[in-house]
């Protein structure tokens, strides 16, 4: 759907056909300016082709020259850029293998932590005071339990659910190492 | 039927330098700068009515046409792909030019300060009172064109001055044949405006 000022312009370039032209000229029936505007836009038009027009281009041959003296010294900097960043991959070779150990060892410490199943296939740890006392201090309460197990590396883990409060020396980690 | 097969040809031709300048031929991008040179700098000193100006927008087309040479996928003729380089370099140009030089895009400026005896480009040998009426026509048609804002001042060059189509500006002004129609209705409302007195005179 044209708006007047479509319809108006295509009228005057005389791009309005058929029905649309017969149409659109019913309706500027009415409109006295309309003729006029056409004429003052034909007239715009001629004077813009006669007078408005671009002079030649003169030194056409420097032109090139000095086009191709630019395009000479973007080259390398275009070629520059299609080449791939060979030393940006060298350094990221060892960023890669130090993220992967970390990742491998959080994944493990997570592995750790969270699968009961490892906790009870780890073999019994040697009772430890700590244990009792923890049980004992005034955060302890009906939901608290301590159990101990040994790691992979042979530590005794005190693992502890359900305290509120801990002593800080219950809180440092207890090592024992058989030999 | 014979212009057709042409133009054809040309385009054929030009199909293969852009080829060959895919390739990094630098002397088939120079072959194609020799053909449309003298089409793109008249196109572009339509907008912005200075010979410098024109030929150092050219230089930046062209050389942004080099660059993105490889993006060229021959959906269109190569000239239309250019012609829309040169056209958006153009009104980047303009808008540049008007916010740092404060330019209003206005018809309510006074237009009759006109400087006579000003630089012209007859066609023929001229008397020398005619010089003088043409090289005020163009003054007056220069400083008329420099009111309208960008896409109104390319809308009408493209139409009255290049003589394309309503498809072709839409094209190589990527909006819709609607704003194409509206863009030269109000271009061509200002100029009216402007430019009363010297269509009435002649």
């Amino acid at each position: 759907m044209k708006t007047f000022e479509e319809k108006l312009t295509a009228w005057v370039d005389g791009e309005l056909k058929g029905r649309e032209l017969a149409e659109f000229e019913a309706e500027l029936a009415g409109v006295k300016e309309a003729k006029p505007l056409k004429l003052a836009a034909n007239k715009i038009g001629g004077l813009l082709r006669e007078h408005g027009r671009a002079p030649e281009l003169k030194n056409e041959d420097f032109f090139n020259h000095q086009l191709m003296q630019r395009i000479e010294a973007e080259l390398p900097k275009q070629e520059e850029a299609a080449t791939p960043p060979r030393r940006k991959f060298a350094w990221s070779l060892p960023r890669l293998a130090l993220a992967g150990a970390f990742s491998m060892a959080v994944a493990f410490g997570i592995f750790q932590m969270a699968v009961p199943g490892k906790v009870a296939n780890q073999p019994a740890a040697p009772e430890s005071p700590n244990s009792v006392e923890i049980i004992n201090t005034k955060g302890g309460g009906p939901g608290i339990s301590v159990s101990t197990f040994r790691s992979q590396q042979n530590d005794v883990v005190i693992w502890v659910e359900g305290s509120k409060y801990m002593p800080d020396k219950n809180a440092q980690a207890e090592k024992h190492k058989e030999k | 039927m014979q212009i057709e097969a042409v133009n054809i040809t040309v385009e054929t031709e030009d199909v293969d330098l852009v080829k060959k300048c895919q390739g990094g031929d630098t002397k088939a991008f120079n072959e194609l700068v020799t053909r449309y040179r003298g089409k793109a700098y008249a196109m572009i000193y339509n907008m912005v009515r200075n010979e410098q100006d024109a030929w150092d927008l050219a230089q930046d087309g062209f050389l942004k046409a080099w660059k993105s040479i490889a993006s060229f996928r021959g959906q269109s003729a190569f000239y239309t792909w250019l012609y829309r380089i040169m056209t958006n370099v153009t009104i980047d140009w303009l808008r540049k030019k008007q916010i740092q030089g404060g330019t209003e895009f206005d018809d309510s400026l006074e237009l009759n300060n006109v400087e006579p005896g000003s630089a012209t480009m007859p066609k023929a040998e001229l008397l020398p009172d005619q010089k003088m009426e043409h090289a005020e026509i163009r003054k007056r048609i220069d400083a008329a064109l420099e009111k309208l804002s960008p896409e109104h001042r390319a809308v009408i060059v493209m139409k009255e001055m290049d003589g394309l189509q309503y498809n072709e500006i839409a094209e190589a002004l990527e909006c819709s044949l609607g704003t194409v129609m509206s863009r030269l209705f109000y271009a061509r409302k200002k100029l009216q405006t402007l430019l009363k007195d010297v269509y009435e005179n002649i």
